[in-house]
């Protein structure tokens, strides 16, 4: 049983402590101008508009396909640092622990998953700062800003990949890279196999765009995806950068 | 989902509003973090929008808004706490009797230490203070909202309250680990 003393202390550390905390003004901004009411319609009417999307997006997918930023598109945000990076409609917010993230966040599964090529890899332990938000077909974008680095010539950039191809996205250099693993064990096999993810081969995108950090260093903004084109993982990485 | 009309987006977005800045607060006791503390707050939101016209018609929503931002923030909590393992403090230490941990938390001078201390507690330990002695809910609701007894709730509560000021007196905060929370999220990258 807690004293009344003790209560009386702990209501007076929090009250100060909470009172210290202020919603920054760009949180604010970004907490409420997003739409949570997404408009839902006539449903014989939203069928046909549907149809007529589909049929146009089979016309002018091919026309954006030779490159071209696409506007984002209204699905939720992921926060890095500074950076604002506005994900596909039809994700959302997730752990990295459950499927189907899980499956390609190889850190916290250093025994299960072996990368297809080359020698088991140990990822830095990017722990919390990593983002991740999930689709309901089974697609998952994970996002983060690696630790900063000092570039030397031997080692221009440690946590790049080797290989891959190079990308400008606006003044940062980047680069693409389409990797898979070989999925031996998964925690929760029934709901795993559900999203799509089964043991076996499986099959993403990670996208690399080097970042000053200040002084002499750079960080890595590292970017992976699942059932993404690789237009759309720049595209978010794009917009994200140029706000 | 639902379709919101005019009148109805504009309640939420009233309520969005005036809820920020205590969600905001919640979420930052809980998880320490800034940035986790605004995604936290979104996806309540968007929890909330999508039954918005139930909600509306309650008599506190913020109260609900709070026990679902309690419920992700718990969810999420699992995979921080496994990355902080390494941080607990050191096994076999005194507990401290209240008094003494009455007077660990009235010398604090430096919050960022507090709030420091506070992320080192267990999701559920820090859950169940902050509820109790910052929302100030009754033990029955804080309860209910974890889903177990009023008896786990004054235990967990009186445990978290003997660590904490366990912590406070033992350990010191690493110097990177000062940074107020509003103001690790808008830094440069």
């Amino acid at each position: 049983m807690i004293t009344d003393e003790l209560e009386h202390e702990l209501r007076t550390a929090f009250a100060r402590t909470a009172e210290s905390i202020t919603l920054p003004q760009q949180a604010r901004q970004r907490l409420l101008q997003r739409n949570y009411h997404p408009a839902t319609g006539n449903r014989r009417l939203a069928a046909g508009l549907a149809a007529a999307v589909i049929a146009a997006a089979a016309i002018t997918v091919p026309l954006a396909a030779g490159g071209g930023s696409q506007p984002a598109t209204a699905g939720p945000v992921i926060h890095l640092a500074s950076y604002t990076f506005r994900l596909p409609a039809g994700y959302r917010l997730t752990t990295t622990n459950p499927p189907p993230c899980h499956a390609i966040v190889v850190f916290p599964l250093p025994a299960s998953v072996v990368p297809a090529h080359g020698p088991v890899a140990q990822h830095p332990p990017y722990g919390a700062q990593m983002k991740a938000a999930a689709s309901a077909s089974g697609g998952c974008i994970l996002a983060v800003l690696a630790p900063r680095y000092t570039p030397t010539a031997a080692m221009p950039d440690p946590e790049g990949p080797t290989g891959g191809h190079p990308v400008q996205i606006g003044p940062y250099h980047g680069v693409i890279i389409h990797t898979s693993a070989f999925v031996t064990d998964l925690r929760n096999r029934r709901q795993a196999v559900r999203h799509g993810i089964t043991p076996g081969w499986n099959y993403w995108t990670q996208l690399y765009v080097r970042l000053p950090a200040g002084g002499s260093t750079m960080r890595d903004l590292i970017i992976g995806a699942r059932q993404l084109p690789d237009a759309a993982l720049i595209n978010i990485a794009a917009n994200g950068l140029s706000t | 989902m639902q379709v919101a009309g005019p009148a109805s987006r504009r309640r939420f977005e009233a309520f969005a509003a005036g809820a920020a800045d205590t969600l905001f607060r919640t979420g930052c006791l809980l998880t320490g973090d800034a940035g986790e503390a605004e995604d936290l707050v979104q996806e309540t939101y968007i929890r909330l929008a999508r039954r918005w016209h139930r909600v509306a018609a309650m008599d506190h929503p913020v109260a609900y808004a709070r026990r679902i931002l309690v419920n992700l923030a718990l969810d999420g909590a699992a995979r921080r706490s496994r990355q902080r393992a390494e941080l607990e403090p050191a096994a076999g230490q005194p507990e401290l009797t209240d008094e003494s941990a009455a007077r660990a938390l009235r010398q604090i001078d430096d919050l960022a230490e507090f709030r420091w201390a506070l992320a080192r507690l267990t999701p559920r330990e820090r859950t169940v203070l902050v509820l109790r002695y910052w929302a100030d809910l009754p033990v029955a609701e804080v309860a209910e909202i974890l889903g177990c007894s009023a008896g786990t709730v004054k235990s967990t509560a009186s445990r978290a309250a003997a660590r904490l000021a366990q912590i406070l007196t033992h350990n010191q905060p690493p110097t990177g680990q000062r940074a107020t929370p509003a103001a690790s999220k808008e830094g440069p990258p």
